[in-house]
């Protein structure tokens, strides 16, 4: 077992091996040295000046980039925040005026109906007094005329009773008759 | 931006040091079995090869 | 003669992903040159520590310039204007950006830290991704002194970039818990302590080896296309030459199966554009997820 595993690598480094000394792949095995330093100097020199003239400005650019985005992404979202709040205010004033308008139709309705109702109440009233003067009109007709009436009355009885019975009886006498007849006559109809 | 896909990226980390570990301690103990004339010094450097590389594997998917 | 052969096959390999020195006609050989005298003035360093110009090395500045020209470029705009407009290239760089920002940084990371982090994970990404190309494109090939160079293909380049990883890691704990904060981290919770005893050692163990993951995947990948094709090609060879060639004479290939070979190589090629993209992402991902790891401890 322990042989074997000898032959079996010297056999892999036989396969390898190349004229002049040595396997090829040893020589590429086995860092060198000089190349290990000349890689070191080279990258660092190449990340120094990259990072310096490169890297650092598409950073800062790309940085600045990026925020502009970010600032206009969020300048865009205001906008539509406030567009969504000046429509939220739309509807609410919308909202108010028509519930105003309802409210002026509604007091025009009743401004109306009150209107008819007093207008019908002011012609009743009217028509009372009209009624009421007018009887009393009447009335006061009807007393004047009765007066006339009795007067005229009272003189046509004086006249005929005068020219009836004038040689024998005393005026006063006749007259106090003719008033009490007239009297009685008035307690009558009254 | 998608998001970039840190499984696969564990994943081929792990793999490469798994084989990297393995890979470089048993070539060290190749070379000294080569200088010292024993092959113990390379199945020793290959068992602790495998034994660093599960151990990083571990330590990188924990 | 078979081992013959043989050599000629791991030469060629070798040749194809394996660093080399600049060769005396390229392109590079002047700084090449300077940049070695340079470095045998300073001799009294080890010789580890000298860090000479090669191929690969040559391939990774051209990376590197490629990358910060077109970087440079594309991000011209912003510079000026903060308020500018993508156009052309901008575009991708954007897009590239959001990407790493939006889809690895902020879910492994977090949007707290993601400012700090996402530079590094972008650099990451478009410069491997870069290196990754380079090493596709034939041309480069005269460039770099012969020889195919994919910087990212070598285990010098992505332990150097997978430092940078670990030490990231390191800093990120450190920044977010406080230098003492992200040691203790290190220590699971709510375990016993003879389990504690063993868990310690494998958290060390796998601190140094998350990176080491990271810089074996990323070689081992972009090397294995180029081997992968490589042997696309040798395959009309393989079956052409009958039998084995004789001595200084070139092998001859199947020119039925060279047609079938470019046509796979073709395949290959669109494979390996997808394979750099992936690697990119993976290394850039990992990353993330490892310095998310040590932000995101548990407490």
């Amino acid at each position: 077992m322990y042989k074997h595993l000898i032959v079996l690598s010297t056999s892999i480094g036989l396969l390898f091996s190349g004229g002049s000394g040595g396997s090829w792949i040893e020589d590429w095995l086995y860092p060198d040295t000089g190349l290990f330093f000349w890689a070191v100097i080279t990258f660092i020199i190449v990340f120094v000046v990259l990072r310096w003239k490169a890297w650092g400005p598409l950073m800062d650019t790309l940085e600045a980039r990026e925020k502009q985005i970010q600032e206009s992404l969020n300048k865009a979202e205001k906008i539509i925040k406030d567009q969504e709040k000046s429509a939220q205010d739309n509807e609410v004033i919308l909202n108010e005026a028509r519930q105003e308008a309802k409210s002026i139709i509604a007091q025009a309705k009743d401004a109306g109906e009150k209107l008819k109702l007093s207008l019908e109440e002011n012609g009743r009233t009217k028509y009372d007094e009209l009624l009421s003067n007018a009887t009393e009109e009447i009335n006061a007709q009807k007393q004047k005329a009765l007066g006339e009436i009795k007067n005229m009355v009272s003189e046509i009885a004086l006249n005929a009773s005068e020219k009836i019975i004038k040689r024998n009886l005393n005026n006063d006498d006749n007259k106090k008759i003719i008033d009490e007849t007239v009297e009685k006559f008035q307690e009558k109809n009254q | 931006m998608p998001k970039p896909d840190t499984n696969f990226q564990k994943a081929m980390s792990a793999a490469y040091t798994l084989l990297g570990s393995i890979l470089v301690l048993s070539g060290l103990g190749y070379y000294l079995s080569h200088k010292y004339n024993n092959i113990a010094w390379l199945i020793i450097f290959s068992i602790l090869g495998i034994i660093v590389g599960m151990y990083e594997l571990y330590k990188q998917i924990k | 003669m078979a081992g013959n052969n043989r050599e000629m096959n791991g030469d060629l390999i070798r040749h194809h992903v394996t660093d080399a020195q600049i060769s005396e006609n390229s392109f590079w050989y002047p700084i090449s040159d300077f940049l070695n005298n340079i470095g045998q003035k300073v001799s009294f360093l080890p010789d580890w520590m000298s860090i000479p110009f090669s191929k690969h090395v040559a391939m990774l500045w051209v990376a590197a310039i490629f990358t910060m020209g077109i970087s440079l470029w594309a991000t011209r705009r912003y510079r000026t204007n903060k308020a500018a407009q993508p156009k052309g290239i901008s575009h991708i760089y954007e897009l590239l950006l959001e990407f790493i920002k939006n889809d690895i940084i902020i879910p492994n990371i977090g949007l707290k830290d993601a400012k700090r982090w996402t530079p590094l994970a972008a650099s990451f990404f478009i410069f491997i991704l870069m290196c990754n190309f380079i090493g596709l494109i034939p041309f480069f090939e005269k460039l770099g002194g012969g020889g195919g160079a994919t910087p990212t293909g070598n285990f010098g380049v992505t332990l150097g970039l997978a430092t940078i990883t670990f030490f990231a890691i390191i800093i990120a704990g450190t920044l977010k818990h406080g230098f003492i904060g992200h040691w203790k981290n290190m220590i699971p919770h709510g375990v016993p302590a003879p389990v504690l005893i063993i868990l310690i050692p494998i958290e060390i163990i796998g601190m140094f080896v998350k990176p080491m993951a990271l810089t074996l995947r990323l070689g081992a990948n972009m090397t294995a296309g180029h081997i992968g094709m490589l042997a696309i090609f040798g395959l009309p060879y393989l079956i052409g030459s009958q039998g084995v060639p004789s001595e200084g004479l070139l092998p001859q290939p199947s020119w039925g199966f060279a047609i079938i070979a470019v046509m796979l190589n073709v395949g290959v090629f669109f494979l390996e554009i997808i394979v750099s993209l992936v690697q990119a992402y993976v290394f850039t991902l990992l990353s993330s997820v490892f310095i998310g790891m040590a932000i995101h401890a548990e407490h």
